[in-house]
């Protein structure tokens, strides 16, 4: 069994996992307007911080799991993230004029492993929106397999002109606010935060029971329900439990027109008559894409440890295309299975399955 | 873990990149030199194996497409517009692996990296877990070859796409990767194209060290 021993998170909410809890409670969410759109950006933070807030959040993990430095020198690093070291490039672009100075992902988990001492192993997994999901499975796996004892998975996007242009392009961001499965919805609002969780043996509350990865070739950039409740099925019968063991579903709900139809339909058919609590987080941080795998996954952790269920916020009128409600008040924490799906760009699509004991 | 089939796409650029979109049998419209890069090796590698449809495919690639994030960054940065879309969604990394899975109806885990060590270590996990394993490395020229050189200090450009089909079972196999090992550091840096280099060579056997990671292969009789 996979147990998540620790974790940490720095958001537009706060720079920690529990502040970013306490935001959300108190209704206390901020965005920033950039030109006909808005943005969850961290406050007080530059481009040049990327390496900082990196190593800030892994110390923030290791820090809330209790690991010595000889655990930690022997850990596994994953790092999930869709832009990787894009905000860096970006600076020394505006900075220097040279478009494009370094790629070469690899140096982001060298850099970090040498600041933090890891001589484990690691990698860097880049799925567009289901980064650190996916790196949270591979973590899960390797573990089990036993080429490794413990891993920290983190998930990182911080802000870059490549992916609010990059959206734009598509049309995709919402003029107005994040209203997943909303009638009025009108796309997404991005956002940067960044996390990190701590996956291994020694028991804890939260288990990472399951999990599954697919790839849905019927579209480049539009999921079809068919793959959707195809993966949310395979992660179930990893986690061994059925559709009715489900207590809530973390929705990927990016607010845009065709995923939420997409989502929503896949959920109505693989739940059937009952689905279970929809809760989606966005509206809370923005879609941080490759992050939102580890950063929604802590929000969900910390609110469940706090006590709560976080309500669904900005959703007034029901899509009948979509035909699901979202959890429209704040609710007590509950143990069970809890479901997390995350959908990407080129059809990658992953869910998880967590135990909450 | 055995290698069932290999490719090793490799060549010198001195010129401009060439038009590798020529050499696929299915061509895609969208598709960048990476992408068309990529395909190339795998449609080398693959052949006409019908690939099971939970086939685990990563590719490794630590700049990814270059050329393609330069022109997105040359319409935001220096033309201050919007980018194409599909220019911006190329250098999405999964978008790369779409295209593989598309080409060989795979529906199974799609997973992009930063390096052949990582990969080959999450695959040895699959292939445990009884999947076959579609698994490459590929590395793109930047068209402005000067730029390529400044930032790479390299005398000789070239572009790659190397491949490896691996399978859980022996049937048919053409090498077999064994002593698989994850350790502490090692200074060791076994080059990734030797690997590749040894499969067409009449070597029988191979050792593999670089960082924390160590295998051999030898060549099925």
């Amino acid at each position: 069994m996979i147990y998540i021993e620790g974790y940490a998170l720095i958001s537009s909410l706060a720079k920690s996992a529990k502040a970013s809890v306490e935001a959300i409670k108190e209704g206390n969410i901020s965005t920033i307007a950039m030109g006909d759109t808005s943005y969850y950006k961290i406050s007080d933070t530059k481009q040049l911080d990327y390496y900082d807030l990196i190593e800030e959040v892994i110390r923030n993990a290791i820090s809330n799991a209790n690991l010595s430095q000889k655990e930690l020198k022997e850990m596994a690093l994953f790092i999930g993230t869709s832009s990787a070291k894009l905000p860096l490039n970006e600076y020394h672009a505006t900075d220097s004029g040279v478009l494009l100075k370094d790629l070469h992902m690899s140096e982001v988990s060298d850099i970090i492993a040498k600041r933090l001492g890891i001589d484990g192993f690691r990698t860097i997994i880049s799925t567009a929106c289901t980064s650190s999901s996916n790196a949270l499975i591979q973590a899960k796996e390797m573990i089990e397999s036993g080429l490794i004892k413990k891993a920290i998975v983190v998930g990182v996007e911080l802000y870059n002109q490549l992916s609010i242009k990059g959206f734009d392009s598509f049309m995709l961001l919402s003029k107005s606010k994040m209203r997943p499965f909303d009638r009025e919805r009108d796309g997404i609002i991005l956002g940067e935060a960044l996390s990190a969780v701590i996956l291994g043996l020694k028991r804890s509350s939260f288990e990472l029971k399951g999990g599954a990865i697919m790839v849905d070739t019927s579209s480049i950039t539009a999921p079809h329900f068919n793959n959707l409740k195809e993966v949310m099925s395979k992660a179930l019968q990893s986690a061994d439990i059925q559709p009715k063991d489900i207590e809530l579903i973390k929705v990927h709900a990016t607010a845009s027109i065709q995923n939420d139809i997409a989502e929503a339909q896949a959920i109505n058919l693989l739940f059937k008559e009952n689905p279970p609590t929809i809760l989606p987080l966005k509206p809370y941080i923005g879609h941080t894409m490759g992050a939102c795998g580890t950063n929604e996954l802590v929000l969900l952790l910390e609110s469940l440890k706090s006590g709560f269920i976080p309500k669904s916020i900005h959703f007034d009128n029901m899509d009948e295309e979509c035909n699901l409600i979202p959890n429209l008040t704040e609710l007590k924490s509950k143990r069970g299975y809890y479901l997390l799906n995350y959908f990407g760009f080129g059809g990658n699509n992953s869910s998880l399955v967590i135990n909450y004991k | 873990m055995y290698i069932y089939k290999f490719s090793n796409f490799v060549e010198k650029v001195d010129g401009e990149l060439s038009d590798k979109k020529a050499l696929l049998t299915k061509k895609f419209n969208r598709s960048d030199n990476f992408i068309n890069l990529t395909l190339v090796g795998v449609q080398r590698c693959v052949e006409d194996t019908k690939l099971p449809s939970n086939t685990s495919i990563y590719l490794a690639s630590d700049n990814g497409n270059m050329n393609t994030t330069i022109k997105v960054l040359d319409s935001i940065f220096i033309k201050n517009r919007l980018p194409m879309p599909f220019n911006f969604l190329n250098t999405v990394n999964s978008v790369k692996l779409f295209y593989i899975a598309k080409n060989f109806n795979i529906d199974g885990k799609t997973i992009f990296v930063d390096s052949f060590e990582s990969a080959i270590i999450q695959a040895f996990v699959d292939i445990k877990q009884g999947k076959n394993v579609l698994l490459g490395v590929v590395t793109e020229a930047i068209d402005n070859l000067e730029l390529h050189r400044e930032m790479f200090g390299d005398k000789e450009i070239i572009e790659s796409s190397r491949w490896l089909l691996l399978s859980p079972k022996p049937d048919g196999a053409i090498a077999k990767i064994e002593e698989f090992q994850l350790s502490n550091s090692t200074t060791s840096k076994t080059k990734t194209s030797k690997l590749f280099s040894f499969l067409e060579s009449n070597k029988n056997s191979f050792s593999f060290k670089r960082d924390r990671l160590s295998f051999s292969v030898k060549k099925m009789l």
